[in-house]
């Protein structure tokens, strides 16, 4: 037993982290959330909830990778519920096995059916418009549609964040199924023959070069303009910027949706039911619409100011799980026109 | 030699099967956890996207390109530091380490930031050129692959600066000496002499700073760089094409097999170092006048551009931004588990690369092994993050069998596994390399006095290879401070590090919010670092 001081050492480590691993456990009511949407985004949502049902929300953020979190985790997965900011991930999730659907009439009386699952595998809680930013000295068209992106008269004056980004990937799937494959192909040629400069950043500094006149053009969602509003340092790029709300040459705005689904072996069903019902009750929209600029789900709650400016949201039709099912196609077309790979030569 | 061929196990057996347990936990396990993952998927597919080739190609620009400038700076920086005394050499030559503390991910935010039109640097060159808008005038943009070069080289040159400086200021001393003597100076001095002789040093930081950039995401992704592990992530987690993210980091670890071929520390036959304990200071020499001051600039750039800056632009955002309002519970909360976490994973790397690399050495013929180790650092952080998983779920499956109602996933001990899994390389490598410069006779002598293995190895082996193994720990404490992958996808519910909280909320675009966070963050990697830097 010489070794022991290799031994202590590993043993104080796993000790240490004993201490801090099994935080949390009470017995209280509790229902425990993987979200790919921002913690501090739906903070206050879920401290309200807390305070009206007692039910404490345990949460663990990522961008990507939680579906495969709670796959590896298995029956015993402390997860109730996965809440995501595209309907991809839901559909992925639910393709990998991992959800159950949820059918209660509150929740089918708050959420219109084309923003549900059928049988309630999935619920949507919010919407988010990809909307076209513009520079307001330099553009003057009043309106435009998607199609406009590729348009010759934008070339060199176009960003987008980059192709292969879930917000991006949807756009196009949903460009798949309004214009088909071969002309998504020519219309996403055409975006790469217009771009000022290679996909990147985020949605935020599209509005940022535009408002430096690195482009004049941009794809963005509506949302980012009321958080740079709210920051002083961000203010002057939100105010270079004027919002259009497109649509298809034959449908309606791309919207996403931020949504949620129950996990299979959820240990807090109950909870995660509660929880589910509170996100689409009326003070959690009107909360959620406050707070983060985005589009409700449940009739009556009312757009913020600022979303109202920009007109009325004509949503794209397209049923939404067409959309997941597209995104793979709509990632391979992004490889084969090469947007990922910066302005044409 | 006592030891002969094929006995060798069977003699040392203790030792044998405790080698064979930590190989089995921190790499065979989590390896089988990357099998099975892989084999829920068909993987019989050569055909490569645009975009996978595309990756590749800038994977290797960007390999090359890093290595080739944080070469430059590291070995220039470590050559005038060791051999010339200039004003504020002393103060420079630790400074020089601190652009280490610096995660890419956040040096990328700050890079395009300052460099943007909006940043002091354009409108500064505006004012000169009196131009209005971007359409006036050309400027480098940090958004590209250039940018992701320099950016990379300016944060990771330290790797290959410290071990380049120990060369330079032990080892390689008399060499450099003698080479005075016979009248060699300046630039013939560095070109014929210290280039080569630093080669391996060289070598050895120049594979750890490739590997961080293999690793890197966060930077990587933000400047619109497609690099493998960017590609990876992507397919995997985004599109959900396992089968490509899984081909792509059969590539990746055949370019990791090649770099770790060329690293010295692997080699087998390197001369012996011969010790310098108790050497007398070097002498230097004196750069009089404007000669002084150039080398003084020369060393003082790289710190300002990969430490100065960037701090100072923290600090100046932390104001802005009303840092006391973020001093809340969960912000010393999270400060807490990141300081917890990097001591656990240090400790754990320091204990397990010691066992190893002792093993190793005790059981002579299989030194082999010890590549193995080094496997987890050479894989993207989501991969080992996931491969992880389905090594945790048996681990729990096997406490069910027992009655057990505790649970493995989703603790803190899961993720300070992981990071292990992650960082052993740097703890079996570090001791190995300490252990290379002790003789093997000094073990021959130690049996021929009746020492068993044990003792051997606690009473001789240890020690020798202490200073190796702090060196190991300092640099898995930074690693892990920094850590993003592995943290965010496998940390319990309701646990954040100062990283996750950062990362939180960059991953909205405001990352400016979260300048205390990045402050704490390159503190504490200061401190260990600068701890670091006194022991050199």
């Amino acid at each position: 037993m010489q070794f022991l001081s290799g031994r202590s050492l590993s043993a104080a480590t796993v000790a240490l982290a004993a201490a801090m691993g099994f935080t949390g456990v009470a017995t209280a009511a509790e229902v425990n959330l993987y979200t790919h949407r921002e913690t501090g985004l739906i903070k206050p949502i879920l401290d309200r909830f807390t305070e009206v049902s007692g039910i404490k929300v345990n949460v663990v953020f990522a961008q990507s990778g939680l579906a495969e979190r709670i796959q590896s985790e298995g029956p015993r997965s402390p997860a109730d519920m996965l809440l995501s900011v595209d309907v991809a991930t839901l559909t992925h999730a639910i393709g990998l096995g991992i959800t159950q659907p949820v059918t209660t009439p509150a929740l089918e009386a708050a959420i219109p059916a084309h923003l549900r699952g059928k049988d309630g595998a999935w619920h949507a809680v919010s919407m988010r418009a990809r909307a076209i930013f513009v520079s307001k000295d330099r553009v003057k068209d009043a309106a435009l549609t998607y199609e406009d992106l590729a348009d010759p008269r934008f070339k060199g004056r176009l960003c987008i964040r980059d192709g292969l980004h879930p917000y991006n990937t949807s756009l196009f799937a949903a460009a798949i199924a309004r214009m088909g494959a071969p002309k998504a192909e020519t219309w996403l040629t055409g975006m790469r023959a217009n771009l000022a400069r290679k996909p990147s950043g985020g949605d935020r500094d599209v509005a940022k070069d535009i408002a430096a006149g690195t482009c004049d053009i941009g794809v963005s969602n509506t949302y980012y303009m009321g958080l740079m509003a709210k920051d002083a340092n961000q203010k002057a790029w939100a105010e270079a910027v004027r919002v259009i709300l497109p649509k298809f040459a034959n449908g309606g705005t791309h919207v996403n949706i931020s949504g949620l689904v129950i996990t299979r072996n959820a240990p807090n069903k109950a909870e995660a039911i509660k929880l589910a019902e509170w996100l689409v009750g009326k003070e959690a929209q009107a909360l959620y619409a406050a707070q983060n600029f985005e589009y409700p789900v449940v009739s009556g709650v009312p757009v913020d100011a600022l979303n109202a400016r920009y007109g009325v949201l004509n949503a794209d039709t397209l049923p939404l799980e067409e959309l997941g099912a597209l995104r793979k196609a709509a990632s391979e077309l992004v490889d084969k026109t090469g947007l990922n790979l910066g302005p044409a030569p | 030699m006592i030891d002969r061929s094929g006995r060798v196990i069977r003699r040392h057996w203790q030792i044998g099967l405790l080698l064979a347990l930590a190989i089995t936990v921190f790499v065979v396990l989590p390896g089988l956890g990357f099998a099975s993952i892989l084999f829920r998927e068909a993987l019989f597919s050569l055909r490569f996207s645009a975009t996978q080739i595309n990756a590749m190609h800038e994977t290797a620009l960007l390999l090359g390109g890093v290595g080739l400038l944080a070469s430059g700076i590291g070995i220039a920086s470590a050559w005038l530091v060791s051999v010339y005394e200039f004003p504020y050499r002393r103060v420079l030559a630790l400074a020089l380490m601190l652009p280490l503390a610096f995660p890419t991910y956040l040096a990328a935010f700050i890079a395009v930031d300052l460099l943007h039109f909006f940043g002091p640097v354009q409108t500064f060159w505006r004012w000169i050129i009196g131009a209005k808008t971007a359409q006036d005038y050309a400027f480098f943009d940090m958004r590209s692959l250039k940018g992701a070069v320099i950016l990379l080289s300016l944060v990771l040159f330290p790797y290959i600066y410290v071990p380049c400086r120990i060369l330079f200021s032990r080892s390689g001393r008399n060499i450099i000496d003698a080479a005075r003597l016979l009248g060699t100076s300046g630039f013939a001095l560095f070109w014929r002499v210290g280039l080569p002789i630093a080669r391996p040093a060289l070598l050895a930081g120049l594979v750890l700073a490739l590997l961080e950039t293999l690793n890197d995401i966060g930077a990587s992704e933000y400047l619109g760089v497609s690099s493998l592990s960017v590609v990876i992530r992507d397919l995997w987690l985004n599109r959900g094409d396992l089968g490509g993210a899984a081909r792509l980091a059969l590539i990746l670890t055949g370019i990791v097999a090649l770099l770790l071929l060329i690293d010295p520390a692997n080699r087998k036959g390197q001369p012996v170092q011969a010790s310098t304990r108790g050497q007398a200071e070097p002498t230097r020499i004196r750069l009089q006048g404007f000669k002084g001051v150039v080398a003084a600039l020369c060393c003082f750039l790289p710190v300002l551009l990969g430490f100065i800056v960037p701090t100072g632009f923290l600090v100046s955002r932390a104001i802005s931004y009303s840092v006391l309002g973020r001093l809340e519970l969960a912000f010393f909360g999270a400060a807490a588990t990141t300081l917890m976490l990097a001591f656990a994973v240090g400790l754990a790397v320091m204990a397990i690369g010691a066992l190893v690399a002792i093993a190793l050495r005790i059981l002579q013929k299989i030194r082999a092994l010890g590549i193995l180790t080094t496997l987890g650092y050479a894989t993207p952080g989501t991969v080992v993050a996931l491969a992880m998983v389905p090594v945790i779920r048996a681990g729990d499956d096997a406490l069910a069998a027992f009655g057990s109602s505790v649970l493995l996933a989703g603790t803190s001990l899961i993720v300070v596994y992981a990071l292990a899994v992650r960082f052993l390389g740097i703890g079996t490598g570090q001791a190995s390399i300490a252990l290379a410069r002790l003789p093997m006779n000094v073990d021959s002598v130690a049996r021929i006095h009746g020492v068993r293995d044990l003792s051997l190895a606690l009473r001789v082996h240890l020690p020798a290879i202490m200073p190796g193994l702090l060196l190991a720990g300092a640099l898995v404490f930074i690693d892990t401070v920094k850590e993003l992958p592995v943290t965010i996808l496998l940390r319990p519910l309701n646990l954040d590090t100062l990283a996750t909280r950062a990362y939180s909320l960059a991953s909205v675009g405001l990352f400016e919010h979260a300048a205390l966070e990045s402050l704490t963050i390159v503190a504490f990697s200061a401190v260990a670092t600068y701890l670091l830097a006194r022991r050199i």
